[in-house]
């Protein structure tokens, strides 16, 4: 197991490495030059643009100012906010908390939800409610989220008066950005669970134990679930990533200030250390939740960190 | 000055946009408050508001803010050495009560109240004076647009405790109107002292608020200054009303609105303007103050044809029905403008022009610009087709569909594209637009130097591309006439000129709305920020 | 969000009808389901791309008053400024097909022989190729289009580029997998004995095995371009104002809802129906194509080997 880990540590470090070289070259390959953007209308002078280009390290080779770049990212610093002018790194601290809770609720919505219509579903398939979760969770798969989000303010919020419009403040603020976000993802999870348990249904062992008596519920979870569990691990480890790109338009419906809102309103602003830092900071976030779930699936199935391939 | 800041007001896409925080300021106001005065009742314990705010803040430090969504913070915070309101052109005294200018414009003596303290108990005197405007200058400020309200700053003599010398380097009666600007309130000298840097997040002033959290993204808490006593008599002179003000950030316009229909913010001031209508129906009410400055409209280049030819750019004027537009876009809220400066800015004279199709339809014959079969116009096998190059995400996107409609209607047509801030503000100095986005918030007419000397054609803001040299040296002699009258005869002199040159196609006066639910009291100061001082709930 | 419809091995669509057959009526309830989604799939690209004859008026022009209702001569009614709501879905949709085909197309062209190559050559040319490809899949979709619009400045080009960049590596990673499994069959290894050339192998040998895979990943790679490139319009870095498009329309009836609800429920019903039907038509390929010969390498949780992550996976992680 520990070597398995360590394989898997060591593979994600030059994948690190080209996020970095990626990140970098975004300063690199925006038009115009970060110092006229930072002294727009302050009439500068050429000494001044100078200086500035000297304090930003743009009057060095590409090559320096990414080593340059790379040293500090191991520091931690992901540099200053043309807006703030403060650590983009703080920035992105001030922000982090709402966009986990974000997604953590979400998550929470989509394995909830996800998990009763899939098992409803995938233990019956062909009936009413399989049906039901079907048609229900196609519709959740290609409704846009944000659209989505809109609708249940309106409908929630704004008519019927149960629930905040804003996604902050008091414990059911979180409700409807996390329904937006989440049910998408619960679609996801019902078919790949439907889908995996009509499978392991048909497998022998099942029907033998079937055929022997066990209780239906027993079944379900010491064998069905146990197999269809895998791949809903799998999913999510995959849609970390999603949750926080999703979150992007969700934070600003609901005035979250979150992470996604962040990068947004940074974008607007050319605010290039910004946009660098989150950029690097989600895919670090990213690459870092899919070892730990690789980690995980390792724990949970001896054939992958033997790696067998079936 | 160069209180340069666009700033959407009429937000069309949900996220959006106010752009370069690069550029300087604040949007600007005479202002003539609808609501009512600071009656107020009696201001009870335990009231509290919420008021949206469309940006986060860069800054809380008034020097170094380049954000207009700032000064509505500050202004809670901070005084100013003199105060300006709706709609009002005196002057009101501040924290200076007097001030003398010297015969040659140069230097402000500035005669300070006494016995005023900031939040942190530091006394306010003229050190405290001189320590904030050589912040400002200071370069570790980073001010972004305190810097440009204060002018070609010199220095400043500590006479005695309550007396300043404020002296430039140049002629400069713009400070008189500026003076009123919240990017130069009064920071105190001990914390700019103790949080260097930070400063940013822990502003103290001697304001009517006391600042007390600032979470990043979220919002902004001031509350109650006990020990104010020094406000001016517009706005109650005593303590605010108000026990403590949140603003909170919420960029997006519906959210904006959804959270002002539940009741989450009781102050809003960026919703569409259709979503003000349905407000007020549902029975919210609406505090406005227009704004001083240069109208919303387009700067028309000079330099290029067709737009070069002067009947060309008077038949764009005429063929524009901007009562219309306004109807159509913004259900009649804001007001047509008429010059070259909105109606509540000191030099204001109006265009005279009126919307008059078959007039513009006559004066582009007359210059040799005939209709086609298809009812486009050309002269000598040139079309008369005008490029439109809109800012991005700037809120011109309808106007300028609508007057590419209208134009179209005498003869005109209008090529629309778009190109994103700062990239445009190159193409616009190059000339390869007729017709450019543009508006600009400041209290003093001075602007116009900004936006129409021949030295701001290349890298600066003269985008009309209109040079005359004799107009020039007027409005640089026109900040040099210590009389308040005889500079106001000279600006509108200046204006005069201007309007005739039709250089620009004024569209609308921008106001501040705010759109508020069981909140009364509220004014309005010199760039349209809302003053909470006399505000009750 | 877009369909996942792969979660295992490209070929087991999400909504896969029962295996081996033990709910006769769901199969070919699935496959009726698939066929219509099918039908109405052509329909829809019909009327797209006849827009400009089906279209009542011009889309860009103001044809009445500001946020009319529906009526006989609008039926979808009036936006903001007065234009045909109908007539700018139509338009709209065009935009947003052209988009969504565009950078499927771009991302194919450049994932696929990508994929390919890297997949039949292995070692470390094909690692290296595979590993440049994770680092573009360390970023979820959406930011690493976001990334490209900061760098080009918004636009529909900018669009099909960032879509495009965000989902080739998908392609080479679906298809990296899918030829890393055939080239070691028995037949591939024949015709190398005889001579022939990596080109001809590829395109003679392994493109046909593996093209099932590749028009599955291909039909739900239209639903998830369409969702990115609506979801940019929607944060305003798409098309331009005046010209329509589903995202951005539907970012500007948003703001006009509670006066005028028609003007948002069009674009946002049109770009449910595309990925719906995306879903649907990739659910009934996915079934089709790899009856048979899909069932035989029933693929289990997790591929540790080099092939890294399996061909679903990465269309899951590429999904937004």
């Amino acid at each position: 197991m520990l070597a398995y880990a360590l394989r898997r540590i060591v593979v994600s470090v030059p994948l690190l490495v080209g996020v970095s070289l990626l990140v970098f070259l975004i300063l690199r390959l925006i038009p115009g030059d970060p110092a006229q953007i930072l002294l727009f209308g302050a009439n500068p002078t050429p000494d001044m643009v100078a200086e500035l280009r000297h304090q930003l390290g743009l009057d060095q080779s590409a090559p320096a100012q990414y080593w340059l770049y790379a040293q500090r990212l191991v520091r931690g610093d992901l540099g200053y906010s043309y807006v703030t002018n403060s650590p983009v790194m703080s920035e992105i601290a001030a922000r982090l908390p709402y966009t986990i809770e974000l997604a953590l609720a979400a998550l929470g919505v989509a394995l909830v939800l996800g998990f009763v219509t899939g098992i409803l579903a995938g233990m019956w398939p062909g009936s009413v409610i399989d049906r039901i979760a079907t048609v229900v969770s196609v519709l959740g798969l290609a409704v846009p989220y944000f659209w989505l989000a809109q609708l249940l303010v309106l409908i929630f919020a704004v008519r019927l008066g149960w629930l905040p419009a804003l996604g902050l403040g008091g414990p059911t603020a979180i409700v409807l950005p996390a329904l937006s976000l989440g049910l998408g993802f619960a679609a996801i999870i019902t078919r790949l669970l439907r889908s995996s348990l009509i499978e392991v249904y048909q497998q022998p062992y099942l029907l033998v134990a079937r055929a022997k008596g066990m209780a239906p519920s027993r079944l379900l979870v010491r064998h069905a679930l146990r197999n269809a569990v895998g791949s809903v691990v799998t999913v999510i480890g995959l849609q970390i990533g999603n949750l926080f790109a999703g979150a992007v338009a969700i934070e600003i419906i609901f005035g979250r200030p979150g992470l996604g809102q962040y990068l947004v309103s940074s974008i607007q602003q050319k605010d290039i250390p910004a946009i660098q830092g989150v950029v690097l900071f989600v895919a670090v976030v990213y690459i870092g939740v899919n070892l730990l779930v690789d980690l995980a699936h390792g724990v949970l199935d001896p054939r992958v960190r033997l790696g067998w391939s079936r | 000055m160069s209180t340069f800041r666009l700033r959407r007001r009429e937000l069309r896409r949900p996220v959006l946009m106010t752009v370069g925080t690069v550029l300087a300021l604040a949007l600007a106001g005479g202002c003539s408050a609808t609501s009512s005065g600071p009656v107020g009742t009696g201001g009870g314990g335990g009231s509290q508001l919420t008021v949206a705010l469309f940006q986060n803040p860069d800054s809380l430090d008034p020097a170094a803010t380049g954000l207009v969504s700032v000064s509505q913070i500050d202004a809670a915070i901070f005084d100013t050495l003199t105060y300006k309101f709706a709609g009002d052109d005196k002057i009101y005294p501040g924290l200076a009560t007097s001030y003398e200018i010297s015969p040659d414009g140069t230097t402000y003596t500035l005669h300070l109240r006494t016995g005023v303290k900031f939040q942190d108990g530091t006394p306010f005197n003229a050190q405290a004076v001189k320590a904030n405007f050589d912040h400002i200058v200071d370069p570790a400020t980073k001010s972004k647009s305190a810097i440009g309200a204060l002018g070609p700053y010199k220095e400043t003599q500590v006479v005695d405790d309550s007396t300043a010398k404020v002296v430039f380097k140049e002629p400069n009666l713009a400070f008189e109107n500026e003076m009123s600007q919240v990017t130069l309130g009064m920071s105190s000298p001990t914390a700019l002292q103790k949080y260097g840097a930070d400063y940013g997040n822990h502003p103290v002033g001697t304001g009517p608020f006391t600042f007390e959290s600032f979470t990043n993204g979220q919002q902004v808490r001031v509350t109650r200054n006990p020990d104010y006593a020094w406000g001016p008599d517009k706005l109650g002179s005593g303590p605010a009303k108000l026990d403590a003000i949140t603003f909170r950030i919420l960029s997006d316009p519906s959210a904006q609105r959804n959270a002002l229909n539940t009741n989450e913010v009781q102050v809003a001031g960026n919703l569409t303007p259709q979503d003000v209508a349905t407000a007020v129906g549902a029975g919210a009410k609406t505090a406005t103050a227009t704004s001083s400055g240069m109208p919303y409209g387009y700067l028309i280049n000079v330099d290029k044809a067709p737009t070069n030819d002067l009947a060309v750019r008077q038949a764009i004027q005429l063929a524009v029905d901007k009562k219309s537009i306004l109807d159509t876009l913004f259900e009649g809220q804001f007001d047509p403008a008429a010059s070259v400066l909105t109606a509540s800015t000191p030099g204001f004279v109006a265009d005279g022009v009126t919307y008059d199709p078959d007039k513009a339809g006559q004066m582009l014959d007359q210059a040799g610009w005939t209709k086609g079969p298809d009812g486009m116009r050309s002269k000598g096998g040139t079309p008369l087709t005008l490029d439109l190059i809109n800012i991005t995400g700037f809120g011109f996107d309808d106007i300028s569909t609508l007057l590419q409609a209208q134009l179209k209607k005498v003869g005109i047509a209008v090529t629309i594209t778009d190109q994103g801030f700062p990239a445009v503000a190159t193409t616009y100095n190059q000339g390869t637009q007729n017709l450019a986005n543009w508006f600009y918030y400041d209290v003093d007419p001075f602007t116009l130097n900004t936006v129409f000397a021949c030295n701001q054609v290349q890298s600066g803001f003269n985008w009309s591309h209109y040079c005359n040299a004799d107009l020039d040296a007027k409005i640089i002699a026109a900040n040099a006439t210590v009389d308040r009258d005889q500079r106001t005869k000279a600006y509108q002199d200046i204006v005069t000129t201007l309007n005739q040159a039709a250089a620009f196609l004024p569209i609308y006066d921008t106001k501040t709305v705010l759109v508020t639910k069981g909140v009364s009291g509220i004014q309005f100061g010199p760039t349209g920020q809302p003053y909470f001082t006399s505000a009750t709930r | 969000m877009v369909a996942v419809t792969v979660v295992e091995g490209v070929a087991a669509p999400a909504t896969v009808e029962a295996p081996t057959g033990g709910q006769p009526g769901r199969t070919g309830g699935g496959d009726r389901f698939g066929l219509i989604a099918c039908a109405v799939g052509v329909l829809l690209v019909l009327v797209l791309l006849l827009a400009p004859v089906l279209a009542p008026s011009d889309p860009t022009s103001i044809v009445g008053d500001a946020r009319g209702h529906p009526s006989a001569a609008h039926w979808f009614g009036l936006d903001a400024l007065g234009r045909d709501v109908l007539s700018r879905t139509l338009y709209g949709g065009r935009e947003t097909l052209v988009i969504a085909l565009l950078s499927t197309f771009f991302a194919a062209l450049v994932g696929v022989p990508l994929g390919m190559l890297a997949g039949y050559v292995g070692r470390w040319p094909g690692g290296v190729t595979m590993r440049v490809m994770d680092v573009f899949l360390a970023f979820p979709g959406l930011l690493l289009a976001l990334v490209i619009v900061t760098i080009r400045g918004p636009g529909t080009t900018t669009v099909v580029a960032a879509v495009a960049v965000s989902f080739a590596p998908v392609f080479a990673r679906v298809l990296y997998g899918a030829t890393q499994r055939v080239r070691n069959q028995e037949y591939v290894a024949a015709a190398r004995v005889v001579g022939c050339g990596p080109a001809r192998i590829l395109a003679r040998h392994v493109f046909p095995v593996i093209l099932p895979e590749l028009i599955v990943v291909l039909s739900s790679a239209i639903g998830w371009t369409t969702l990115l490139s609506a979801t940019l319009n929607f944060l305003g870095f798409g098309v331009r104002p005046p010209a329509p498009e589903w995202g951005a329309d539907l970012a500007a009836g948003l703001s006009h809802i509670s006066q005028a609800w028609w003007i948002s429920t069009a674009p946002g019903v049109a770009v449910t129906l595309v990925i719906l039907l995306a879903n649907l038509v990739g659910d009934h390929l996915g079934g089709r194509l790899t009856r048979g010969g899909g069932r035989r390498r029933r693929p289990a949780r997790r591929d540790t080997g080099d092939a890294g992550v399996p061909v679903a996976e990465a269309v899951a992680k590429a999904k937004e």
